[in-house]
């Protein structure tokens, strides 16, 4: 008899398991330090239906993005912090980021995460796009003393995914970070981070 | 709630080792029916907890109410993080390369020097630096009953001060055994010490004595 697998993708409210308030729950209502800071892109773009769930199915961005970060929260239990932007930054200590909404706004996301810019943490970029202020954000971005990696993920057109590649790259750069391209419609979005990261046994390299 | 089960986080290291024996009787597989699953938990555990203690963990509190902000979980998550930052040791200074000096091709294509360095091309280092060391401090040693200054793998046997000149019979061990004569600390003669020491020594202190060397 064989079980066939179906992906279950948590939604907004969610307390995934490994997330940093799953976590501050077994430690006794405390919060260990994150190592990675992931910065989640829910801007309405990720409602765009061209990604992949685990189990095969098509879904939204936004779906499949929700699945990977529960995935990698799993993997890197209490080591992960998620923040999750689009005109907005929200905090996600429950590990899910809210649905999709809104514009771009990386330099608010980023302005959030310097406040824990401590040099002891890493930051990782997930998005679809450019944001509403690339220059601004790409300036403060060199003000970061911890690496910033970008993955970019989704389908663009041409030219418009010429242009969120060198941004990527610019931002990536700017930090000694890497960048890297998802090309598994995020189906493998967190074996790529974990990759990106050069996580090996639960340990991660921080800068 | 406690991380652990079977470890209490208040223990010391002796204590948790004596509990871990204790749980060790009650629950060894060839006592407890369980295939060894319990022993194994507990060892695991065991390890887990001795890493904790000596890295113990940096945990901020989480705010406690349900309806809590997301800001208060921010405030807590950068507060950890840059707690962490506080207690790492600075980074070390990575070492700027030497300048790159233009080297002919034929010095280019020169093997890599071996990785190991083989026992019979001499003393390393260290070594040599170690019985440079010991024979300086030997001289700031009082003789011993026998009238030698011994420090570490040097023995200084005989010493006799001439006008401007000092003559020393040494006996070095360690990895490279060996008899030795200096003059002023200048070594003039130098062979193996074999497993006859004492005769090695008797003639050692003879040739320094009528400066036959």
């Amino acid at each position: 008899m064989t079980t066939e697998f179906t992906s279950i993708v948590p939604r907004p409210g969610d307390i995934v398991p490994g997330s940093v308030a799953a976590m501050a729950r077994q430690n006794g209502g405390k919060v260990a330090p994150p190592e990675i800071i992931v910065l989640f892109d829910h801007s309405y773009s990720m409602d765009a239906k061209d990604a992949r769930l685990l189990d095969g199915r098509t879904a939204m961005r936004y779906e499949a993005g929700c699945e990977q970060l529960a995935l990698l929260q799993r993997r890197l239990p209490g080591k992960i912090a998620v923040l999750a932007f689009s005109s907005d930054v929200t905090v996600c200590p429950n590990g899910v980021p809210p649905a999709p909404t809104g514009t771009t706004n990386l330099y608010d996301a980023l302005q959030k995460a310097k406040q824990a810019d401590s040099g002891a943490v890493r930051f990782v970029l997930i998005s679809d796009g450019l944001p509403d202020n690339a220059n601004n954000a790409l300036e403060l971005a060199r003000s970061f003393s911890g690496q910033i990696d970008a993955v970019l993920i989704g389908n663009h057109y041409e030219a418009e995914a010429q242009m969120a590649e060198d941004f990527m790259t610019a931002l990536a750069a700017a930090t000694g970070g890497t960048f890297m391209r998802d090309a598994s419609g995020m189906r493998a979005l967190a074996d790529n981070v974990i990759k990106l990261l050069g996580v090996s046994d639960g340990t991660i390299t921080t800068v | 709630m406690s991380p652990f089960t079977y470890f209490a986080e208040t223990l010391t290291e002796d204590e948790a080792k004596k509990l871990r024996k204790r749980l060790a009787l009650q629950y060894h597989p060839d006592v407890a029916d369980d295939g060894g699953a319990t022993m194994r938990n507990i060892n695991t555990e065991f390890e887990r907890w001795l890493e904790w203690k000596l890295n113990p963990p940096i945990l901020v509190p989480a705010p406690t109410s349900n309806w809590a902000s997301p800001e208060d979980w921010w405030s807590a998550i950068a507060n950890a993080s840059h707690q962490k930052a506080a207690t790492q040791p600075p980074p070390r200074p990575t070492p700027s390369p030497p300048p790159q000096a233009a080297t002919p091709p034929s010095q280019a294509a020169t093997p890599p020097p071996p990785l190991r360095r083989s026992r019979s091309a001499g003393p390393s280092r260290s070594a040599t630096q170690r019985e440079m060391d010991d024979y300086f401090a030997a001289q700031n040693t009082y003789p011993d009953s026998h009238g030698h200054r011994v420090f570490g793998i040097v023995t200084i046997l005989y010493t006799a001060y001439l006008t401007g000149l000092t003559i020393e019979a040494l006996e070095i061990r360690g990895s490279n055994p060996r008899h030795q004569i200096r003059e002023s600390g200048t070594v003039v003669y130098e062979r193996p010490a074999t497993r006859a020491w004492q005769a090695e020594r008797r003639d050692l202190i003879a040739r320094a004595t009528a400066r036959n060397y």
